[in-house]
């Protein structure tokens, strides 16, 4: 018989869902610990999909489906987690993610978010066009390990010091590492702004997310 | 020897004038950057088109668009005052013809959210030509797809000007030295325009045979008119 984690952590990396929704429930009425089947097939099919994105094996659209279907094994799992389970989830850190001020796009964003959810990450998403303010406050609400700023435009990305400085105003700025992104964010002008991490695409995202975490 | 800008263009596309370049510019470049340059010390006139293209060494490219709605012929739409100073066309995605009547659905003071004329519900900035957050396609699925496909018909009344060889004619005698251009896209870019493009990549693994539909019908229509272009209108 093959070994449902296999089986679970293939499917998400294939984008099955309905593969993956079957095998938790068999596996799940087998007696396998939701949290087995978490940390064992889910999470590390979504790691292997995200390393071959990273390899150019893989394709947006193949990681899109790859998170839907780790998703749906997720929801399937949820009335079985413990207390203890359900903390584990998240276990990886609080990421306060938004797209700033003057900019309106979500769709990097949104990938890299569901990315660090998919890898464990508490993703707080504050939406687009957020101001210093609103990124400032939900990272002081949700206690966030992350700060990490999306923008599209070279004209909006001007706008991430502004953050930066915010950050630093409100005593935040040594609590918290910052992480920014964006088809004109580079390397080169994280290290301008002073800023810790820098990420090109929504797999790279969770490696600097972990590495930042290290820090 | 002068040769005229359609052979000089002709030569680029077919690799026949290396070291030659057609670089295009001024319009595409989003007037919040040109305002950005300016603060970054590049000269005040850079905002004027032409100075614009005379100083980033853009080439004019001037070519003779052909008549056909394609969808995307903002000089040809209807415009639309939506107040407070907010002006939309009923141009969008090609080649959609006729395309939507704008209009405004709820705002506050810094943003609009309104159904633009590709039939998207869209959030903008009112003050500002930056691109807007795609909230809403036309295109969900199958029934929504028939529905839209139908402003793709090639042979819709005015798509086409009213005299085809009239409209040759002129062009063979007026546009001699120009190249004939004719306003056509992709077919990834044009779907990801109909559906968003989250919800397209979706659809190539959920209904594959959708996608293709919405690929043919594109092509079927007449790829924005390029099937009339090269062939002779609708015929």
């Amino acid at each position: 018989m093959t070994d449902p984690l296999i089986t679970i952590s293939e499917a998400v990396q294939n984008g099955d869902q309905e593969q993956v929704i079957k095998t938790v429930g068999v596996a799940l009425k087998a007696g396998v610990p939701a949290s087995a089947l978490l940390e064992k097939a889910l999470v590390p099919g979504i790691r292997a999909l995200g390393e071959k994105f990273k390899n150019e094996e893989v394709f947006l659209p193949e990681v899109l489906i790859a998170i839907r279907a780790m998703n749906r094994g997720v929801e399937e799992l949820k009335p079985h987690f413990t207390a203890e389970d359900a903390k584990k989830q998240y276990k990886e850190g609080t990421v306060v993610i938004g797209t700033v001020e003057g900019d309106l796009h979500d769709i990097g964003k949104n990938l890299v978010g569901m990315m660090l959810r998919a890898n464990g990450f508490n993703v707080v998403d504050v939406g687009v066009d957020v101001s210093a303010d609103s990124f400032i406050s939900a990272a002081k609400e949700n206690g966030a390990d992350v700060v990490a700023m999306s923008g599209l435009l070279t004209t909006t990305i001007t706008y991430m010091p502004t953050v930066i400085e915010g950050l630093k105003k409100a005593g935040l700025r040594d609590r918290v590492k910052i992480m920014v992104g964006g088809a004109p964010v580079t390397r080169q002008y994280a290290d301008e702004i002073g800023v810790e991490g820098f990420a090109e695409d929504c797999a790279s995202a969770v490696d600097e997310a972990r590495r930042l975490m290290k820090l | 020897m002068t040769i005229t800008f359609r052979e000089r263009y002709l030569g680029v596309c077919h690799f026949e004038r290396p070291g030659d370049l057609l670089l295009s510019g001024p319009n595409l470049i989003w007037v919040e950057a040109l305002r950005e340059w300016v603060k970054q010390g590049a000269p005040e006139e850079i905002m004027n088109f032409f100075f614009c293209q005379q100083y980033f060494q853009f080439d004019p490219l001037p070519r003779w668009l052909v008549e056909i709605r394609s969808g995307l012929e903002w000089w040809r739409g209807k415009v639309y005052d939506l107040g407070h100073g907010i002006r939309a066309g009923d141009w969008g995605t090609a080649p959609a013809y006729p395309g939507f009547v704008p209009k405004i659905l709820e705002e506050d003071e810094r943003t609009v959210v309104m159904i633009d004329g590709g039939g998207r519900k869209v959030k903008s900035f009112k003050q500002s030509e930056k691109m807007p957050m795609f909230l809403e396609y036309p295109v969900k699925d199958r029934a929504s797809w028939k529905e839209y496909k139908k402003r793709l018909d090639p042979a819709t009344p005015g798509r086409y000007p009213d005299d085809w060889d009239a409209y040759v004619w002129q062009i063979n005698e007026q546009a001699k030295e120009l190249p004939i251009s004719l306003q056509v896209g992709g077919f990834f870019g044009y779907l990801r325009e109909w559906m968003g493009l989250e919800p397209l990549l979706y659809m190539f693994y959920d209904d594959p045979a959708l996608v293709e539909e919405m690929m043919d019908d594109y092509a079927l229509s007449g790829n924005g008119g390029s099937q009339a272009g090269s062939q002779g209108h609708q015929d």
